[in-house]
């Protein structure tokens, strides 16, 4: 196992990612606690259902959804919960715990609550969804980013070597581009592996909450490869821009990210200009955006559709494999050019 | 497994860090490379290494190239600590471990003990002897046929430096073909059969200890005051070099040392002797060749 030091480099980002998702479940756990019982719909249901002065009548009305019809004439409370699919609407009409006349509005998740109060009464109306729908393909999309932090925090492995190492490494049974290319891989293994943990805190944290649900949705398969291949393609840039250098690896990482968010920015800055000087600004970022990698990494819009400055998935799915590949290929070529 | 460097050249712009330097090291022998600071000796051991490419020359090991596969047999102790700052002293045996199949735990173990090395401490946190005591214990567990060690007792204890040495005598003695490089010339000596001295990146002195040092002599003169006329002696062709301190004078000579024993008493020496000449005297006397012969005078 050669790339024994790259492991220890790796087992190191990964408990560093494992120790910040397990205080974000921490306090996940530590939140949902506090709130047990109380502050799901679901639970204010089965509060009114459960009162020993409430009539509950329950019918299946003809597009196949139920009513629920709760009275509580004990308590002044009225409550009408129709569930159709997955959407629950819930009606109720019960004393207020205000005089004042109010009007709330609060949404949270896939749940939205409207309240109206007026001369000590209070009307809620609530809809929401008793489970968490995700798809494989959006799921990923959310660990891109820690896929890139963990990226960064690895990126430049064999400039890493340069600062002093190399007559450790190069004095190893194996050739130098199986060296660095083992060094590389090991990092890709964990970067995969901290968006992996990232999800899987996802699910856990919402499974607290709400029973999350999977669904394959559009383009996983391409959405799947993207996410996986951004950080993988980020990685591969701080590595070939570093590759050669001695020393000053902090100084790639640090300015590639400035540079990789300043790049798109500039870019589409200037795309509406039509001065000359802006339209050479804009074809210059232009050019730098194509091989910026966190270029292609998409926003999601309210539709959960692709956007990016670039055309569509497919395109941007290829160009993050290329330049992987080829920031990957040249910092091996580098590599193997050093002196010690 | 014998070394064997043929015309090797390093240039760097128009400085010849290593100009057209060969060597034959004889398998199992104990090969002492000398020189002063920024002689070529750490760049003659990267081009041996293929850290740095050569500009020429030809390096074989045991008549072949130098491969990855070489290093399964080959070990290199650098000049200068290349140890991970931020790895512990086990994590670097595990490397070690993981990587070479000769790899010797139990040794690694006993010269971990050896060195009184904690297997638990960073890097960070040792000192510039325990950093080369650790190089050396990862290349001595690793049992292999060649050695390559640049200044590896740099920054040791005595104590440690002999422990070094017996290592290295230990391990050509089992066979294993050392090449090492030290400023301390007495430790070479004792432990070096052959050796090359290096200047300006060029040998300028070579061969097995034994015979360079039956070819010279010390003739050294005790006078009455110090008040003594060197004169003539300067000018002599089988004189390398004049070392003169109070009343003591110190001739190294090529040839004719009973001649120049006669000589200094008749110059009014009170007691002459003939002594063979030490390895410190080979090496100040090959980095000095250049001048017929050398006045050196000391307080």
């Amino acid at each position: 196992m050669f790339y024994f030091v790259e492991y220890l480099r790796a087992m190191r980002a990964i408990r560093i990612v494992g120790i910040i998702l397990g205080i974000l479940l921490l306090i996940g756990i530590i939140f949902r606690l506090s709130f047990l019982n109380g502050a799901s719909p679901e639970a204010y249901v089965t509060t009114l259902q459960s009162s020993p002065t409430a009539h509950v009548s329950q019918q299946t009305l003809a597009d196949g959804s139920t009513r629920i019809t709760i009275d509580d004439p004990a308590k002044h409370t009225h409550a009408v919960i129709l569930r159709s699919g997955k959407t629950v609407r819930m009606d109720v009409t019960e004393p207020s715990t205000s005089a004042r006349q109010y009007h709330d509005t609060v949404s949270f998740g896939s749940t939205s609550m409207n309240e109206d109060a007026h001369k000590g009464v209070s009307h809620v109306t609530m809809m929401y969804k008793p489970g968490a729908d995700f798809t494989l393909g959006g799921l990923f999309q959310i660990s891109i980013l820690i896929g890139v932090i963990v990226a960064s925090i690895l990126a430049g492995p064999l400039a890493k070597e340069n600062d002093g190492h190399l007559e450790l490494a190069w004095t190893k049974p194996v050739s130098r581009e199986r060296y660095a290319l083992a060094a590389i891989g090991t990092d890709i293994a964990a970067i995969v592996v901290s968006q992996l943990g990232l999800i899987a805190v996802v699910l856990l944290g919402t499974a607290m909450w709400v029973m999350p649900t999977i669904t394959a949705g559009r383009n996983a398969a391409e959405l799947i490869l993207f996410s996986l291949l951004a950080p993988v393609a980020w990685y591969a840039c701080l590595t070939c821009f570093s590759a050669s250098l001695r020393r000053g690896v902090g100084m790639v990482l640090g300015l590639g990210w400035f540079l990789a968010l300043v790049i798109p920015g500039v870019y589409a800055a200037t795309s509406h200009t039509y001065n000359p000087v802006g339209i050479g600004v804009h074809a210059i970022f232009m050019a730098l955006a194509y091989i910026d990698p966190i270029a292609y990494v998409p926003s999601m819009s309210p539709h959960g559709a692709h956007e990016n400055m670039f055309a569509s998935m497919s395109v941007s799915l290829a160009s993050v494999a290329l330049l992987a590949i080829a920031y990957l290929a040249f910092a091996v070529l580098q590599w193997r050019r050093v002196e010690a | 497994m014998s070394i064997s460097i043929a015309h090797l050249t390093k240039t760097y712009g128009k400085l010849a860090a290593v100009d057209d330097v060969s060597i034959e090291i004889p398998s199992g022998s104990v090969f002492g490379l000398l020189g002063p600071n920024g002689a070529g000796k750490t760049t003659t051991f990267k081009c041996m290494l293929g850290l740095a490419r050569a500009t020429s020359g030809e390096i074989l090991f045991g008549g072949k190239p130098l491969t990855p596969k070489t290093f399964e047999y080959l070990t290199y102790v650098p000049e200068r600590s290349v140890l991970y700052e931020w790895m512990s002293v086990r994590e670097h045996i595990e490397m070690q471990r993981r990587v070479f199949a000769r790899f010797n735990q139990k040794r690694a173990d006993e010269l971990l003990q050896m060195f009184a090395l904690d297997p638990r401490k960073r890097i960070r946190s040792m000192s510039k002897g325990m950093r080369t005591a650790l190089a050396v214990v990862l290349a001595f567990a690793n049992e292999p046929d060649i050695f390559i060690l640049d200044e590896p007792t740099s920054g040791l204890d005595p104590v440690n430096q002999r422990s070094v040495l017996k290592l290295i005598i230990d391990a050509a003695a089992g066979g294993s073909t050392v090449v090492f490089s030290s400023h301390q010339i007495g430790q070479v000596e004792r432990a070096a059969d052959h050796i090359a001295v290096l200047q300006h990146g060029k040998v300028v002195l070579g061969g097995a200890v034994d015979d360079l040092k039956a070819g010279s002599k010390i003739v050294e003169g005790i006078f009455e005051s110090d008040a003594v006329a060197l004169n003539g002696l300067s000018s002599d062709k089988r004189i390398t070099r004049v070392e003169k301190t109070g009343r003591i004078v110190r001739l190294t000579v090529r040839a004719g040392s009973d001649t120049l024993a006669q000589q200094l008493s008749s110059m009014g020496a009170q007691s002459v002797r003939i002594v063979d000449l030490n390895l410190e005297d080979i090496f100040l006397d090959a980095v000095d060749a250049g001048a017929s012969a050398d006045v050196v005078e000391h307080a």
